[in-house]
């Protein structure tokens, strides 16, 4: 128990996990997500939605009578893909580029420092809502995976910069300089002495760059930029974009202006339900920093 | 590479960021709205033609009349609401900047200082607790409880002391914690130097040891993390703005974005705006980083060795 935050960490991570793929076959929990229109209490009397929280309800139920319990561990697995598959092709491209440009010339080292530098000049937040206004990504058919693709490339040069950095440094470490020496093939170089040792910041940075799209998708759903949407018509003529999907984001921007009538409750729980996310994450990637660099002190 | 090379390259980049942005905004975003019998069809067809009118539009705009055209407001021309805008910005920007920075400094070396001691593991346990709670939320909460227990507090108003500072702390939140975490990692990187063996060797106090010369080595590597304060700082303020509904330049910018559920971008997109915006922010963000270049080579306490 020397490492109590990797601990903490993965206990969380566990219990994440556990709601994520377990929580939808537990009793208490809609998993269609039906709405209730209304019920009757004890004494034969109508009760309309929202429902306080209950034995029924746990946190209560929204106006439409849907429990909101039920609707954010349903929405758990969606949000959690949607988090991971923005960060791991994020990590996919930038890797690759940043060992490519770890010598800090040619064409990759470029490509790399001009991405970096461009999307460092404005906050990934506005630039994450110019890109994904643009008209032909609205009705687009595939637009969650344009909306994925857009989310990890703003950051790709960031991240590849961080690894172009740390295998720099490496290279100039003695053992790898003895590789040089023997003469090995870039790939195998990379396979055997760049990887491992750059594996644990990696690995480091990807939790808390999980963290990181947390927020980042949960501020675009604040600003009612849904990730998967459908055009449809709400009143005679009226057309109005809908978010089709449970995630957490979404629930957050259907319930934005709720708060301007104090209505404080829906909007917290998708929120908290977010911050446990990130404080997971943080805290993972905290713990196995921890635990890396407990072992290297180990080994001196 | 030399000084006056760096400065340019960081001027240069900006330029033809700009110019990316400047082409990303002016991208024909009008939609073809048609009533189809009995429904409502939105068709969008992109043009080469449109786009380049666009950009010939705003470049003749800009070269030949010195105007980034209109608003939504039809008596108002964009220059004069981005600078608007920006007035009620900076000053929040400036003061965030800099409790943040002095703040988070100090917070760092607290955090280091206390890192040696059994409670160190609070002062690193709330930097993360603060760094996962989502921005959106903390300022929810604040506001709630501002609203709830101190009604006294006109945190919505626009004259008197509150209407700056109240959202410049809320700025300078996120990024202070940001500076402390970097702070007390770079003392931290720097245990068991020699340089501060041989400082202690000689008697010298431990206060005197951290502030004189740790501080100083760690200054470069803080220095470097300017440019990522202030893009944090702008990304903050946008939420900030939002929330307190204040008429600053991140809440203008994502109004001109004209963000709607009907139709994506409404017919009220201002590119001027959010170029003349874009534009203010870079020149800041450009400052900024000749700042931290500047300070980083004359603050090396190896420079001239």
């Amino acid at each position: 128990m020397r490492n109590l935050t990797l601990w903490i960490g993965a206990i969380m991570f566990t219990l994440l996990m556990f709601v994520t793929f377990a929580g939808p076959y537990l009793p208490f929990i809609d998993q269609t997500l039906t709405p209730e229109k209304h019920r009757w209490s004890q004494d034969e009397r109508l009760i309309l939605p929202p429902y306080e929280p209950s034995s029924h309800n746990l946190l209560g139920s929204d106006k439409d009578g849907v429990d909101n319990l039920s609707k954010i561990i349903v929405g758990a697995k969606e949000t959690l893909l949607i988090i991971f598959s923005i960060t791991a092709l994020r990590y996919m491209i930038a890797v690759p580029l940043g060992l490519l440009a770890y010598q800090k010339k040619g064409l990759a080292n470029s490509i790399l420092t001009a991405w970096n530098q461009l999307f460092s000049y404005l906050p990934t937040l506005f630039s994450a809502v110019l890109l994904l206004s643009l008209p032909f990504l609205l009705f687009a058919t595939w637009r969650l995976l344009w909306v994925i693709f857009i989310l990890a490339a703003i950051e790709i040069g960031r991240v590849a910069y961080m690894i172009q950095q740390q295998t720099y440094q490496i290279s100039r470490e003695p053992y790898v300089e003895a590789g040089y020496a023997l003469g090995l093939r870039p790939w195998r170089l990379t396979k055997s002495y760049f990887i491992p040792a750059l594996m644990p910041e990696i690995i480091v940075h990807f939790c808390v760059d999980l963290g990181k799209v947390t927020l980042l998708i949960g501020q675009l759903g604040v600003l009612s930029i849904f990730l998967s949407q459908e055009w449809v018509e709400v009143g005679a003529m009226s057309m109005k974009l809908m978010n089709t999907s449970h995630n957490w984001m979404s629930l957050l921007a259907s319930m934005r202006a709720d708060i301007y009538v104090s209505k404080f409750t829906y909007i917290f729980y998708p929120a908290l339900a977010i911050m446990f996310t990130i404080l997971t994450f943080n805290v993972l990637g905290e713990g196995i920093r921890a635990h890396f660099n407990r072992r290297t002190h180990h080994s001196l | 590479m030399s000084f006056r090379s760096q400065l340019l390259r960081s001027f240069v980049i900006g330029v033809v960021a700009m110019i990316l942005i400047i082409l990303i905004v002016l991208f024909p975003r009008q939609l073809d709205i048609t009533v189809d019998r009995y429904k409502v069809v939105a068709d969008y067809q992109f043009s080469w033609n449109v786009y380049g009118n666009n950009i010939i539009q705003f470049l003749k705009g800009v070269v030949q009349d010195h105007t980034l055209g209109m608003t939504r407001h039809h008596d108002e021309t964009a220059g004069t609401a981005v600078l608007r805008s920006m007035s009620f910005s900076l000053i929040i920007i400036v003061t965030a900047f800099t409790i943040s920075f002095v703040l988070g400094t100090l917070k760092g070396i607290l955090d280091y200082q206390g890192s040696r001691r059994k409670i160190g593991f609070l002062g690193n346990w709330t930097t993360w607790l603060f760094q996962s709670i989502p921005d959106f939320l903390l300022l929810l909460l604040i506001q709630w409880l501002l609203i709830r227990y101190v009604p006294s507090l006109r945190i919505f108003t626009q004259e008197g002391w509150t209407a700056f500072l109240l959202p410049s702390l809320l700025v300078s939140i996120y990024p202070l914690v940001y500076i402390a975490r970097i702070t007390s990692a770079s003392l931290a990187a720097q245990e068991g130097q020699l340089y501060i063996k041989v400082a202690c060797a000689k008697g010298l106090p431990r206060t005197l040891v951290l502030c004189k010369h740790m501080l100083a080595n760690c200054a470069g590597s803080i220095l470097s993390h300017l440019n990522s304060l202030f893009v944090y700082i702008l990304s903050n303020l946008l939420m900030v703005e939002y929330f307190m509904n204040y008429p600053g330049a991140a809440h203008r910018l994502f109004k001109a974005m004209d963000y709607s559920t009907s139709f994506g971008t409404g017919h009220n997109y201002e590119p001027g705006v959010i170029i003349g915006i874009c534009f203010c922010f870079m020149l800041l963000l450009l400052f900024v980083q000749w700042i931290s270049q500047i300070s980083r080579t004359y603050l090396d306490p190896r420079k001239g060795v």
